[in-house]
């Protein structure tokens, strides 16, 4: 056998062996995430969120919403915070530097004047400029700090500090909250049993082409632009089945930073969000986890599958390519840092599966679908190519997505079926016809300019300009 | 490139995967538009017994007699097919959660209208069927719809599953037998092996009624095992001042576990006496820091000694700034002048400035 028999026997080989990997992976999360659903739907059905709501022994909530030049949504977006169903909590926004003016119309219109307060540095931040409280005892529970521009992590950092309360909610100030999105969040840190929670995280879904009131959705609609729909399916499957998956399984790596709620005590121990990555809300539930698996300590890292927040999502390849080539970056970074996770049964599932999953099928796989993809080019100039085999296995693997997709939306049919209109589900099943031929090659190419942006050292996390939900009502 | 790979996957097998995956996606397709449709009729129906329903209890919560009562169903059950329709498992279900629903609004003469309505019509067998199932979520809600129309008859059966293993029978057991007896419910704290939830305490929190408390079971269950028994012993300390047990709360403050030790800094700041100052400053060193802070804050309220004020001057020489902030606005509640004294001794240490400033702002 020569060498490059050897070469290509490896280059074959081990591709079809990854691929096996993945489908087969795929395959046990789909499944593994059916019972974790219909357990958790059953369960809600029997709590009554009306005590939570009224008790005055509800737990505190300090909700942490940082504002970068947000001078145009705003006000509004604190209002829609200060009006949330909850009874024990306060609302910190942290002017991060902004360029525009965001203070300004805060001060305005809350009636705000800067206190002198001294709080405790637990975690070492960027100079804070100065900290606002409304004259106006409405407004009670506002609190804003201004503070030298130090980027998301820094924010949210000072936040954390400036925060009273047991549990710190993190959430991104132009996301919509659903009605009871407090009281679903909050509950698993009260079902505390053997384990401590230390984190708990909801579903995120796409806002586009929704009809939006006072800060509040009032009707569901699926996005009418082509990507906002496709990133629509993308996350149905990434909720609704990879998530519930790992959380029954207790090896969630991520929570987002959209919308997540989080122990402050564990949180100010392991020294906050990292800013010196850009995937700082991943590697910030990593360094907790890998924290309380050091101390021995028991410990759960909750996730609810209800809607919960919802958010604009990119609409321009433009943007799109910026946020994937970040959350890539982000994911190379976290998993850089936690190393000394992989394969160490010292960590349990986290090091013996969530890491590995993360390192094989999130970091490499597109790296190894881009190299399968200039495979295929070389083979097929040099001749060498079987195309009967070759469409063969494109059919199988289109297939075998557009099952996984169309899967996804069954469980989302049977479970909250958002969409309730018939055609919405007809488009939504288009869309995973069209998905791996249109929009998964775009993840890719931005995943691997990801990787190269590492090697380059780009530490910026890109402008992610927003239309605003307001501006689409109009346009709509 | 088949060498290999072709070898072990056939193209043939991948062109057959492929059919039974498109076939399968046509399927599912199928199956969610079949889903849907089953879903609408199912709403449909569900809305008009709905409707149906509303009709005859609201009928009934206003029956003023027997007799009455007796008259309304049979003018309810007269039409045709309505006899059916009564003996129809799914209408039966819907009736039985219109009947708890309004149950749950509603008291005196108008609840005892709809308790006879559902025992009249055997719904609470239904529901007792149910909760002699193996499937625990279907004896969740038989427990539930028991307890709320007030079957006391299930009461010993529902009692014996308050320490199931299962929690979520378990929880509903014990939410059951509160809502059916009120405090004496609580009983299962006795007996019961596992945690008892935050989310639980506060759900049988809020079933409980002021004036039913008896302090002796709150003392047995303050010396339990079980922490979360404790920690809600506690609670109900702190919520119906119980002075009585203000000995064993203090003795609290040596538990191992340190959400009892701050439910119990919680329960003294309701049933303090002239003893709990200096009870809290003999516990403090051997306290963690979230339970120092407490008692530093707690000090003003439970009562400022000159030796609470010494203390508290102690801490606020110390190097801990977070101590140092809370132990200086205690002094400040407790005595301005001893205040203006320690500020007189600090002012020029520059640690001391942003805390200062703090307070003197706080006090405009």
């Amino acid at each position: 056998m020569s060498f490059w028999t050897l070469l290509y026997d490896l280059f074959t080989y081990g591709i079809l062996a990854f691929s096996v990997a993945i489908l087969c992976f795929y395959i046990f999360i789909a499944i593994y995430s059916i019972g974790e659903t219909r357990n958790y739907i059953r369960k809600s059905t029997f709590a009554d969120y009306r005590i939570l709501a009224a008790s005055e022994h509800a737990p505190s909530l300090s909700i942490l919403a940082p504002a970068y030049n947000e001078a145009a949504t705003i006000v509004e977006n604190v209002r829609s915070l200060l009006n949330i169903y909850y009874n024990n909590f306060e609302v910190i926004i942290i002017n991060d530097g902004s360029k525009d003016d965001s203070l300004q119309k805060l001060i305005d219109v809350y009636d705000l004047e800067k206190v002198l307060y001294f709080t405790e540095q637990p975690i070492a931040t960027k100079p804070i400029r100065g900290i606002y409280k409304s004259r106006n005892p409405v407004y009670k529970k506002l609190l804003v700090v201004d503070k030298v521009n130090g980027g998301k992590a820094d924010a949210l950092n000072v936040g954390i500090n400036m925060a009273k309360n047991k549990y710190v909610v993190c959430i991104d100030v132009d996301c919509i909250l659903e009605q009871d999105a407090m009281l679903k969040l909050t509950k698993p840190f009260l079902e505390n049993g053997e384990a401590r929670v230390i984190a708990t995280g909801g579903v995120v879904r796409i806002a586009n082409s929704c009809e939006v009131e006072d800060g509040k959705i009032v009707k569901v609609n699926l996005p009418k632009q082509f990507l906002p729909r496709m990133q629509t399916l993308e996350y149905i499957r990434a909720f609704l089945l990879g998530r519930m998956a790992w959380s029954r399984m207790n090896g969630l790596l991520l929570i987002s930073g959209a919308f997540g709620a989080f122990d402050r005590e564990i949180v100010i121990k392991v020294g906050g969000y990292d800013h010196s990555t850009v995937g700082e809300d991943m590697e910030l539930v990593v360094r907790m986890r890998r924290y309380m698996e050091e101390q021995k300590l028991p410990y759960q890292v909750a996730y609810i599958p209800d809607p919960l927040c919802w958010t604009e999502a990119p609409a321009s390849f433009k943007i799109l390519g910026r946020q994937r080539n970040r959350w890539t970056r982000g994911t190379i970074e976290t998993l850089r840092m936690h190393r000394k996770m992989f394969f160490n049964p010292t960590y349990g599932v986290l090091g013996l599966v969530s890491y590995p999953y993360w390192f094989f099928f999130e970091f490499m796989a597109p790296l190894i679908e881009f190299i399968g993809f200039l495979g295929f080019c070389v083979l097929a100039c040099l001749g060498l190519m079987d195309w009967n085999f070759f469409f063969a296995l494109l059919l199988f693997i289109y297939t075998f997505a557009a099952v996984f997709s169309a899967f996804a939306i069954l469980m989302e049919v049977m479970t909250y079926n958002q969409y309730k209109k018939k055609r919405e589900i007809v488009s939504l099943m288009l869309t995973a016809l069209i998905e791996p031929v249109l929009f998964h090659p775009f993840v890719v190419w931005a995943a691997v300019k990801g990787n190269i942006d590492l090697l380059r050292k780009k530490k910026s996390w890109g402008e992610m300009s927003r239309q605003g939900f307001a501006a689409k009502k109009a346009a709509a | 490139m088949n060498l290999f790979v072709n070898s072990i996957v056939p193209t043939a097998w991948l062109l057959l995967a492929a059919r039974v995956l498109t076939l399968a996606v046509a399927a599912i397709l199928l199956f969610v538009f079949l889903f849907l449709l089953q879903n609408k009729r199912k709403k449909k129906r569900k809305a008009q017994l709905r409707v149906l329903f509303s009709d005859l209890i609201a009928e009934i919560t206003i029956a003023e007699n027997r007799p009455e009562l007796q008259e309304t169903l049979q003018a309810f059950a007269s039409p045709k097919g309505r006899k059916q329709l009564l003996a129809n498992g799914y209408a039966r279900k819907i009736l039985i959660n219109e009947l708890v629903k309004t149950k749950e609004n509603i008291s005196g003469q108008s609840a005892g209208n709809l308790c006879w309505l559902y025992e009249e019509l055997g719904l609470r067998q239904d529901c007792f069927r149910a909760f002699r199932t193996g499937k625990w979520y279907r004896k969740v809600r038989a427990m539930q719809q028991l307890a709320a129309m007030q079957q006391n008859d299930y009461l010993v059966k529902i009692y014996r599953e308050t320490n199931n293993k299962n929690s979520f029978i378990r929880t509903a057991a014990q939410l059951a037998v509160v809502k059916l007896t009120g405090f004496k419910g609580l009983r299962f704290l006795s007996i019961v092996s596992h945690p008892v939830s935050q989310w639980q305490q506060l759900s049988l929190l809020s079933h409980l009624q002021e004036g039913e408390v008896e302090a002796g079971m709150i003392r047995l269950w303050l010396s339990k095992k079980n922490e979360s028994v404790v920690e809600f012993a506690l609670r109900l300390v702190e919520i119906y001042k119980c002075h009585d047990l203000h000995n064993e709360v203090v003795n609290s403050l040596r538990h191992d576990s340190a959400a009892i030790r701050l439910q119990a800094l919680q329960a003294l700041r309701e049933i303090y006496t002239d003893n709990t100052a200096e009870a809290l400053l003999q516990a403090y060193p051997l306290l963690n820091r979230p339970e120092q802070l407490a008692i530093v804050a707690m000090l003003p309220e439970v009562g400022g000694s000159e030796n609470a004020l010494r203390f508290l001057t102690t801490l606020v020489q110390g190097e801990d700034e977070g101590l140092c902030f809370h132990a200086m606005h205690a002094i400040q509640q407790i005595s301005p002048a001893w205040s203006s004294q320690v500020i007189h001794q600090l002012k020029t240490n520059p640690s001391f400035i942003p805390i200062l400033t703090h307070l003197q702002k706080e006090a405009v």
